[in-house]
Formats: structure tokens, C-alpha cells, sequence
């Protein structure tokens, strides 16, 4: 871990290297941010760990439990949510068979966030899947949606 | 050595100290401001919303918090008008709504604080009462608690700064960070002793729950 921050943080140009850009970094490359990850970070900075708990729970983006293969990011902005966002989402929580306050399905295949305004609203409701949006979504896809990245899933392990 | 300055407060000219809080200065004048989250040696925070007073500012009385503000030469400060017994009690009844609080007596100067809002013009008693804490009113994440920021100001300042607010919005909670250690709490118990409600009861560590891991 220690040689993962200190190279992580040295990829950085030097006026970049604050605190948030390497959680961003971070919550890029591991799809999460790890606990000890806060712990060392903290004996580097000198800023408190308890501060950077509370930086993390600040940003919905932060996410402190591992994340699926895939990610699939429903858009709650008002547009999309006016035009059905929450089918999309309860279809999709339906689909991965997600409990209560879980966002990962059991499988590990996909995880599942809401975010709010993705700045596409002319195709709303929209759905951002692994960084890629698709408009015009309507819940009835939903299980195609998924089919698809199984199949994917798939394929690539066969490969 | 004293930085005197003079200010008129009800009326009345007073010479304060310029480098303490406005919210200290009156105080310290025998004039009673309610407040929860100000703490003397920590200075202002502005989180509880009880301290405004009114200050006049080119041609305009403006309503602030006393606990943030330091004193001027020549200001001008209004203590126990209308507007400012209105303002400390929709305060007073955002706080109650993260009651019911261990400490009776926060509870009773609270409702004290509404009750004077309250009697107060009929005019301005239209506007609140939607405001008003009402049924089905969303029950806070802790209750009990407000939020008010001292014990994570005081354990950073002679604790080992393990308190900390997490979250935000109505998810704003406070949370113990004990790290990889196993023990990294000093017992010093300042933040049992700070806390205006009473809420760390017996310590923190069992109070404060809320982690991220
Ligand atoms: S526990 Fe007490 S001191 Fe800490 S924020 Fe809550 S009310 Fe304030
Ligand atoms: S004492 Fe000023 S806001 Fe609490």
C-alpha cells in the first residue's frame, strides 16, 4: 500500500496534489477508498484521520465499500427524475436482486448509484453506464440492459 | 495589554475589549445572550443560531451572530428587539427538534425562548407558524444531539482530535475515528464536559457510533 500512495501521489504535478485530487485518484483506480489507505494518508499529510473521514463522507462520489465490476449511474436530477428515474432504478434494484441500502449486487457484477444531473437532460431519464450515457432509457430495458453486461461479463472471462 | 474599544449596546455606552467576541463583550456587560455552541476558549462557531443580535450597518439594523462577530469602534447593537426575539425563536424551535435532550434545563430555556418569540406582534406570528415543529416532521438521525460542533472543536483542541462531523445535510453526524489503534481515546472527557445537551453519556466512544467503515 505505502508505495501505491507515494507513487499515486508523485504521479500528480506538484500543484495538484492536494487531498482531494488523490481521493479522486484514488476512488478512480479502486473504485472505492480503502480504510488503511486513510490511515497512511493521514501520517503522510499530518491532517488528522478523523478530517479525512470527514472530507470522504462529505462527497457522495466517495465510496468507502468495494464496488462491482460495472457501474451504472441512474440520474435523479429533476429531469430525469420527472420523467421516471425512480422505475429505472427500482427495476434495476428488482434485476440485481439489491437489499435495503445495498447499491452492489451479490454477484459483484455491477453497482448501482444515483447521481444528480449528468448535464444531459434532453435525453432524460438517462442512466450513465461505466462512464457512457444512454438516454431515452425506459424501464422495461432494464433487464436487457443487464442481460448484456452478464454476457459481456461472459465472454471476457471466457476469452 | 487591552484594545479599548467603544460601543453603544441598548443604548448604553460601553468600552470593550476589541479582541474578544462581540457575544463575550456583552456578556462580560452583564447583558444575557442565550447561546449553546459558543465556548470562550474555542470562540464563535455559529452553529445554534441563539446569539443574534441586531447591529446597525449604513442606515440598516442587520441581524447577526454575536458570537462571530468582533467589536468596533462607534457600533451600534441592539440586544432584545422584536426581530431578534423572533430570529433566537425560530432558533430555539429548529433546535428542539433534535431534542428530547438529557439536559432538562436546554430543553426549558428553549421553549422559554419560543414562548417569548411568540408573544411578540401578530403580524410577524403569521409567517412562522408553518415553520412551527409540527407532526410528521422527520425524526433527526440523533437525537438529542445538535449538531452544535463543540466536542469535535474541543477534542481537536486538547483531545487527540478523534470526534468529527460525517456526512452532511440531514445524514450530518458526529463520528469517533479511532484509526488502526485500539484504544487511541485519552479519556480526558472534555467533550462530556462541553457538550451543551448532555448527549455523551457515559463517554464517547459509546455514544458517538456513527463510522464510515
Ligand atoms: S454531542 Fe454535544 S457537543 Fe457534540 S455536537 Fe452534539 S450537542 Fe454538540
Ligand atoms: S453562540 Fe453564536 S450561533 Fe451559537
Amino acid at each position: 500500500m505505502s508505495t501505491y500512495l507515494k507513487e499515486l501521489i508523485e504521479k500528480l504535478p506538484e500543484n495538484e496534489r492536494l487531498l482531494i485530487n488523490i481521493l479522486n485518484c484514488v476512488q478512480e483506480e479502486r473504485g472505492f477508498i480503502p480504510q488503511p489507505l486513510l490511515t497512511e494518508l493521514a501520517e503522510r499529510t499530518g491532517v488528522p484521520e478523523s478530517q479525512l473521514h470527514s472530507l470522504v463522507s462529505f462527497f457522495n462520489s466517495f465510496r468507502t465499500k468495494s464496488a462491482g465490476k460495472h457501474r451504472i449511474c441512474v440520474c435523479y436530477g429533476t429531469a430525469c427524475y420527472a420523467r421516471g428515474a425512480p422505475l429505472i432504478y427500482d427495476r434495476l434494484a428488482d434485476e440485481l436482486e439489491l437489499d435495503d441500502g445495498d447499491d452492489t449486487s451479490p454477484d459483484g457484477l455491477v453497482t448501482v448509484e444515483k447521481v444528480y444531473c449528468v448535464g444531459a437532460c434532453n435525453q432524460a431519464p438517462l442512466i450513465v453506464e461505466d462512464g457512457q450515457i444512454k438516454g431515452k432509457i425506459k424501464s422495461y430495458q432494464v433487464p436487457f440492459l443487464i442481460k448484456e453486461l452478464r454476457k459481456k461479463d461472459q465472454d471476457g472471462r471466457n476469452e | 495589554m487591552k484594545d479599548c474599544v467603544e460601543i453603544i449596546a441598548d443604548g448604553q455606552l460601553i468600552a470593550v475589549d476589541r479582541n474578544i467576541t462581540l457575544l463575550q463583550a456583552l456578556r462580560d456587560n452583564g447583558v444575557n445572550i442565550p447561546s449553546l455552541c459558543f465556548y470562550p476558549s474555542l470562540g464563535g462557531y455559529g452553529s445554534c443560531g441563539l446569539c443574534v443580535v441586531e447591529v446597525y450597518s449604513s442606515g440598516n439594523w442587520l441581524l447577526r451572530h454575536s458570537c462571530l462577530l468582533y467589536p468596533e469602534e462607534g457600533m451600534q447593537v441592539r440586544t432584545a428587539t422584536l426581530l431578534v426575539q423572533k430570529q433566537r425563536a425560530q432558533a430555539a424551535r429548529l433546535l428542539l427538534r433534535r431534542g428530547p435532550f438529557h439536559k432538562k434545563e436546554v430543553e426549558e430555556m428553549l421553549i422559554a425562548l419560543v414562548q417569548e418569540g411568540a408573544d411578540v406582534g401578530d403580524l410577524l406570528q403569521k409567517c412562522d407558524s408553518a415553520g412551527a415543529a409540527g407532526e410528521g416532521r422527520a425524526v433527526p438521525l440523533i437525537a438529542g444531539c445538535i449538531l452544535c460542533g463543540l466536542c469535535v472543536r474541543i477534542c481537536r483542541k486538547v483531545g487527540k482530535g478523534l470526534l468529527t462531523f460525517l456526512g452532511r445535510g440531514e445524514n450530518l453526524r458526529i463520528g469517533m475515528v479511532l484509526g488502526q489503534k485500539d484504544d487511541p481515546c485519552g479519556n480526558c472527557r472534555a467533550c462530556r464536559r462541553i457538550c451543551p445537551t448532555g448527549f455523551i453519556t457515559p463517554n464517547a466512544r459509546c455514544t458517538f457510533t456513527a463510522s464510515l467503515y
